[in-house]
């Protein structure tokens, strides 16, 4: 399979949660809306992406807009799951620093019309250890069979795809000289990471129950 | 590219191997101790909430069985006695109304402890009783839907769901205000559903979950788990609250 058909087959297999997200709208519950919100973004990025691409030869500047709407949405569903009712908490001060890290990277540092690092690898890091807390959230108040919890499934890839975001993210971020064709590499292991999160992506949005069941922590 | 570049191309490769082993690894770690707590929780539920119930059976039957007729023997050697004076014969038909109030009353609390006509009628009678017992008292209206449920607990697990009727109505007249409660009771699919409707107050379920300290919840959480079903509840702030809480059965 060629490297473009991976990328293709990657980037367009979030249009299984999204057609799911589409289904079983009414039926989720509110605390996952920012979840189902970021895939129809991620979507209509993809398909954005790719006219872009068609088109100009060029989707950067897309690309770089999205990774900042992608850490709020998330900053946004962490904050959800926390339960947090406050105007001002820790995931609005995240927040405030990703924007101003994302101004910093791709207005003032770089332009938009470039691969910006320095935002990705920050903020991917930050959303594994996000990821991490809210994973123990969950094995506190989960009494059945985790591996159908859907809070978990979510936590569990984001901290899988963060991982790699923010390790690979680095290459990039550093400029090492190494030809094209490393890189390409390096992208094809994020497109498989990508593709791999995106199907536990869908099983998760099936497993969402219809109403939020009511736990205490042990 | 170039040998170089393949072996720190081969490199990176073994350390995306060894990451997701690692994360692999620090999931499967993380469920299997999640399985254990999760069996332990519930063994020291069944064995506290166990415990209580025994308890309460037995003070119940000593209330009932032992002091009850006890008392009774004293009334009736109170009234035997024979007296002349008109002062002694009002003391002593004042102290036998006394102690029939203190037999309604040991009747009263051995019939709290453990219902009788949950034992004798079932879940059912059990709950319309204790519903027409509030109604008595006009604090609140107690609504009971309880038509379609079929007898098919055992009489432990229905002391759980009563009790828990009960935990949810009281904390409803205590904290919620609502001028009536609707209790529906019903079984399908092999389920038996409680639904507990109250229109008063409500509460900020995130504040509860934060603080988790609640303990008449995590008395209802606790009954719920150990009958191994499922809670939800929806309420917020002024909008009164609903319980849902489903049991499977076999």
């Amino acid at each position: 399979m060629s490297n473009y058909i991976i990328n293709e087959v990657s980037s367009f297999s979030i249009l299984i949660a999204t057609v799911i997200s589409f289904v079983r709208f009414n039926h989720i519950p509110s605390s996952f809306r920012p979840f189902i919100y970021l895939l129809w973004v991620g979507c209509f990025c993809e398909i954005t992406g790719l006219f872009l691409a068609n088109s100009f030869g060029n989707n950067i500047a897309i690309g770089n807009l999205y990774v900042l709407t992608e850490s709020l949405m998330l900053l946004w569903q962490f904050n959800k799951w926390s339960g947090n009712n406050k105007k001002v908490n820790k995931f609005g001060i995240i927040g405030l620093g990703f924007v101003a890290l994302w101004v910093l990277d791709n207005l003032l540092l770089h332009n938009l019309m470039r691969t910006n690092s320095l935002f990705r690898v920050t903020y991917a890091f930050c959303i594994v250890f996000l990821g991490i807390e809210q994973l123990n959230a969950v094995f506190q108040s989960e009494r059945n069979n985790i591996l159908k919890n859907s809070r978990f499934l979510l936590s569990s890839s984001f901290v899988f795809y963060f991982t790699y975001k923010s390790v690979f993210e680095v290459f990039y971020m550093i400029n090492l000289k190494m030809s094209d064709n490393f890189y390409h590499g390096l992208f094809l292991i994020l497109l498989l990471v990508n593709l791999f999160t995106n199907l536990v992506f869908a099983i998760a949005l099936l497993w969402i129950p219809k109403k939020q069941k009511f736990t205490l922590p042990f | 590219m170039d040998t170089q570049e393949a072996k720190v191309y081969v490199a990176i490769l073994i350390i995306a191997g060894i990451l997701t082993t690692i994360l692999v690894f620090f999931l499967v770690t993380l469920i299997r101790h999640q399985k254990r707590n999760i069996k332990l929780h519930k063994e020291k539920i069944v064995a506290e909430i166990t415990t209580l119930e025994n308890e309460r059976k037995r003070v119940s039957a000593d209330l009932h069985d032992g002091l009850g007729p006890l008392l009774s023997t004293v009334k009736f050697q109170i009234k035997s006695v024979e007296v002349t004076d008109q002062g002694d014969r009002q003391l002593i038909s004042s102290a036998g109304t006394h102690i029939d109030d203190m037999l309604v009353k040991i009747r009263e609390i051995a019939n709290d402890l453990r219902p009788t006509v949950l034992v004798r009628g079932g879940l059912a009678k059990a709950i319309e009783e204790f519903a027409a017992g509030i109604n008595l008292s006009k604090v609140t209206s107690v609504v009971c839907d309880t038509g379609n449920y079929v007898n098919a607990l055992d009489k432990d697990m229905e002391m759980h769901l009563y009790r828990i009727v009960q935990e949810i109505v009281n904390n409803a007249i205590k904290h919620a205000g609502s001028p009536t409660i609707d209790i529906k009771l019903k079984s399908e699919n092999n389920k038996i559903s409680l639904q507990i409707s109250d229109f008063g107050k409500g509460f900020d379920m995130q504040e509860i979950l934060k603080k988790s300290n609640g303990l008449g919840l995590r008395n209802i959480m606790s009954r719920v788990e150990m009958l191994g079903g499922d809670i939800y509840i929806d309420t917020s702030n002024g909008k009164g609250t609903v319980y849902s809480i489903e049991i499977p059965y076999n």
